[in-house]
């Protein structure tokens, strides 16, 4: 199926889990980030319980620091 | 009419009429109204950070007759800031900032209390400044006093405004506010040191910490006048395309459970930086200067100074006199923060790291030859 990561559209298995889906794009053991499915906040104790819909929009927040 | 009466029989007791006058733009709002005023005016808020967001935040919050103000900043006003930084000009360099911002400030608006804390706010004081006000705002510029904040505030059941800023993208939220979520509920853990960019090193377009520091005055406005505020949500803002997305995060009340505030998490803002211009005039004077940068690099060019590399400090640190006035130099700056970092936790009694390094002084021994 298809998702939306950071507005790029990616091929990946049907059903798949958002843990999946950040392993398998290098973000599972980043800091500093929150991951917003459908500008929804899912915190990491949720990824595995979290299953993703063709064309769901799967968006990386990244921390700031800046002021 | 009449319902109007009682409030503003109390609103006569408690605002002169030329206050009444100034802010009748905002008593006129159905939403704002005296007793909203009168609100605002028994408020109090500390602004952590008199930056490129603090600079606007204040400005706002003192408009709007927020009556007791308090600002918070170690820094001293540096030419680089004025890029941004409203509050300040050529004349104000050098100055420190809590300072120049308070006799600004009190010249806009003389109804209104303000207290100047020339101090970065560190796990030593924070409690202390922060329970002497209703809300904070977080206009710091790094991890640490970020996480202090909410720490902080966590602790002492105090809610805050939350704004960050990179290069030509701002974010704002309302942390902590009538069981709401907090900062750790949205990025549970700081960052690997090095991960994300810091200590102002990448650039930011000046307009940008203005629009988000209005943006959290806007919040701590209503907070105080009990309107909606981004409570719960992440407002994420994009100057290029002024795109704007709202993404909503949970409590997770482990969160809550803070007992105290960690020493450890010191960042590079800890180590105090001195400009090239400073160090032109210590020089010649019984300093300490110690290089950091490999051999090869301090062959090429070098202002003398201990060479030093930080690549195997350790070997080098026990030749160092620890009593002596330090300032430790790189090529950008990057590197002799980390070594300044290093001597202080040593136990080395007064450092300082060049900010933007040999960088920086070559540019300025360009212009004073």
């Amino acid at each position: 199926m298809q998702i939306h990561l950071n507005s790029e559209p990616k091929k990946v298995e049907d059903s798949s889990t958002l843990e999946q889906i950040m392993q398998q794009f290098g973000f599972a053991n980043k800091k500093g980030i929150a991951i917003a499915l459908n500008e929804v906040v899912i915190p990491q104790k949720k990824w595995a319980e979290t299953i993703l819909n063709e064309n769901d929009k799967l968006l990386i927040i990244t921390a700031f620091q800046g002021g | 009419m009449a319902n109007l009466l009682p409030n503003f029989t109390k609103i006569i007791h408690l605002f002169t009429p030329k206050e009444l006058h100034r802010y009748s733009r905002h008593i006129l709002l159905a939403e704002v109204g005296n007793e909203g005023q009168a609100s605002l005016k028994n408020a109090s808020v500390l602004v952590v950070g008199a930056g490129g967001l603090g600079c606007p935040a204040l400005q706002y919050l003192v408009a709007a007759g927020v009556g007791k103000i308090g600002i918070c900043d170690g820094d001293a006003v540096d030419e680089t800031n004025l890029q941004r930084q409203v509050l300040y000009g050529t004349q104000g360099v050098g100055k420190l900032k809590v300072e120049v911002a308070k006799q600004k400030l009190s010249l806009q608006n003389e109804f209104i209390q303000l207290t100047a804390y020339p101090t970065p706010l560190n796990a030593n004081n924070a409690l202390e400044i922060i329970s002497n006000y209703d809300i904070i705002v977080d206009c710091t510029d790094n991890f640490s006093s970020r996480y202090l904040i909410n720490d902080a505030c966590v602790m002492q059941s105090k809610p805050f405004v939350y704004g960050a800023i990179y290069k030509f993208s701002g974010q704002v939220s309302v942390l902590n506010f009538q069981g709401g979520p907090t900062y750790r509920c949205l990025f549970p853990a700081m960052p690997d040191e090095g991960e994300i960019p810091n200590c102002s090193e990448i650039g930011v377009l000046g307009v940008l910490p203005g629009l988000i520091g209005t943006m959290q005055a806007n919040e701590v406005l209503k907070m105080i006048l009990g309107l909606e505020t981004l409570s719960g949500k992440l407002l994420s803002i994009d100057a290029l395309s002024m795109q704007q997305d709202i993404f909503s995060f949970e409590l997770n009340p482990e969160n809550l459970k803070i007992d105290s505030l960690k020493l450890e998490e010191v960042s590079c803002e800890i180590v105090s930086e001195i400009t090239a211009e400073e160090l032109l005039r210590l020089i010649d004077t019984d300093i300490q200067l110690i290089d950091v940068r490999e051999q090869v690099e301090y062959d090429s060019y070098n202002i003398g100074g201990v060479l030093a590399p930080l690549s195997n400090f350790e070997a080098y640190i026990t030749k160092l006199d620890e009593n002596k006035k330090t300032i430790v130099v790189c090529q950008s700056g990057k590197r002799s923060l980390k070594a300044a970092e290093i001597l202080l936790e040593r136990g080395f009694k007064d450092v300082t790291s060049l900010k933007g390094g040999l960088i920086s002084w070559k540019a300025i021994k360009v212009v004073s030859e």
